[in-house]
């Protein structure tokens, strides 16, 4: 760390999101603005200079000596990330590994890899990881009238309710090798959620060509594995993870089952009951779970 | 003194209940499992003391309805199989657990204890989208490039995609 303090660096900036103060320092001045389009949903100038976790972007290129090229370096605190040539590939890990960070240290707040949408009041929340299909379903669910929360995270207070994280959506062309297409919500004429809202629905599903959407009643139990498998700080905090998600799940519907095109699935989910949290129906499984012969 | 019956496990597990349900995390083997009512009444009557047939009655009593021998015990190999016992169950029942399970397997259980699980991710594991994530760090800072998955380790010692 000594070593890289003492290079020298034209720019920086620490911030604070999520309750962690960050700072990131670049060797090159030009570089800090797309730095800072990297940063966090809800980022704010941190008050003081002294931050939990540094990055340092060393920036690369050509030198005087023809045909020699300095590597592009990438430092979190004092551990080397990358040493590429490519400044591109230096920048998407640094925003990945600030994503990871935040996401798996966020004191008050617990991250799962989940599109989330706002119907009439509350969330639907749909875990998958990035590319399962989810941030299709999310968009067609914003097209529909639904308002935007999140492609990537569904981020759970205490109280189980979930706070908009509005990175663009990414949705990966259908060309193989592509770079995803990045829209804002109103870019798709829909609207982005700003209050945090209490979950209705939990959605387990996958994309499945010519498939029929006919999603069935799934247990709050299994949405709380479900979502489990998508958490990322579980394994460090269990105890408080599995607060939120045992508090998110508590009042929500969970259906599960697998979709075809998202934009008839989009419209069947919002004009269906599948929000009344049915109690009755799940006493009755547990009854029918003790009638069925083994 | 020799346990009469089962006993549950209690070091190093995360309980939360849900309704008529249990999620457990083991904290040694990170992974998190859900009991249905069934199968939670047979774990809570784990006690070291209380015998399958007295175990069934009283899971029977909390339900409301009749429990025999063969759904406790059923449910008590799927606790085994989690790890959620303190002592195997053959040695309480006094039978190999193959046995158990082949005559299991030829009676008709009317209650179905059940038990899911999953494997709990790592943070890294969690995040990952297809690519490998600890793209281009050292192999030795992070072990397995933090998914062996959709990682390996390749000559230079730094991680690449799989």
């Amino acid at each position: 760390m000594e070593k890289i303090d003492r290079l020298g660096w034209a720019a920086g900036i620490a911030f604070t999101a999520y309750g962690l103060s960050v700072g990131i320092r670049v060797s090159d001045r030009s570089v800090l603005e797309r730095v800072k389009a990297l940063l966090p949903p809800g980022w704010k100038p941190a008050g003081k200079p002294t931050v939990r976790r540094l990055y340092s972007v060393i920036v690369g290129g050509p030198t005087a000596r023809p045909g020699v090229r300095r590597f592009n370096l990438l430092y979190s605190d004092g551990a080397r990330l990358l040493r590429t040539h490519d400044l591109e590939e230096t920048l998407g890990q640094l925003e990945l590994d600030l994503e990871l960070y935040i996401a798996d240290r966020a004191p008050r707040r617990t991250f799962v890899h989940a599109g989330v949408v706002g119907w009439n009041g509350q969330a639907i929340v749909i875990p998958g990881r990035s590319f399962s299909g989810k941030s299709s379903l999310v968009k067609a669910l914003v097209k529909a009238g639904a308002s935007y929360y999140s492609d990537e995270f569904a981020v759970l207070d205490e109280r189980g309710r979930v706070h908009p994280y509005p990175i663009p959506l990414a949705i990966r062309p259908d060309r193989d090798g592509a770079s995803p297409m990045k829209y804002r919500a109103e870019e798709l004429g829909g609207v982005a959620g700003v209050c945090p809202l209490p979950v209705g629905l939990v959605l387990i599903t996958r994309y499945v060509s010519g498939t029929r959407f006919r999603p069935r009643p799934a247990s709050a139990g299994r949405a709380v594995l479900e979502l489990l498998a998508h958490t990322l700080p579980a394994r460090r905090r269990p105890g408080r993870v599995l607060d939120a998600l045992t508090q998110t799940v508590a009042q929500a519907s969970v259906f599960r089952g697998t979709r075809g095109e998202a934009e008839e699935t989009a419209r069947q989910i919002l004009g269906s009951d599948l929000f009344r949290r049915e109690r009755s129906a799940s006493l009755s499984r547990v009854r029918a779970s003790v009638g069925q012969g083994g | 003194m020799e346990s009469v019956g089962p006993r549950a496990r209690t070091n190093r597990l995360v309980t939360r209940e849900l309704g008529d349900e249990l999620i457990v995390y083991d904290l040694e083997r990170h992974k998190a499992y859900c009991l249905n009512r069934v199968a939670m009444e047979v774990f809570r009557h784990c006690d070291g003391e209380t015998t399958i047939p007295d175990m069934a009655r009283r899971v029977g009593n909390a339900l409301g309805l009749p429990v025999d021998e063969q759904a406790v015990r059923l449910g008590l190999v799927r606790l085994e199989k989690a790890h959620l016992l303190d002592s195997p169950v053959a040695q309480i029942l006094h039978t190999s657990r193959r046995e158990m399970l082949r005559a299991l397997g030829r009676a008709a259980v009317v209650v179905v204890p059940l038990v899911t699980a999953i494997t709990v991710p790592t943070s890294a594991q969690a995040q990952a989208t297809g690519v490998c994530p600890t793209l281009g760090q050292r192999c030795q800072d992070t072990p397995d490039c933090g998914n062996p998955n959709l990682c390996k380790c390749n000559p230079a010692g730094f991680c690449a995609p799989k």
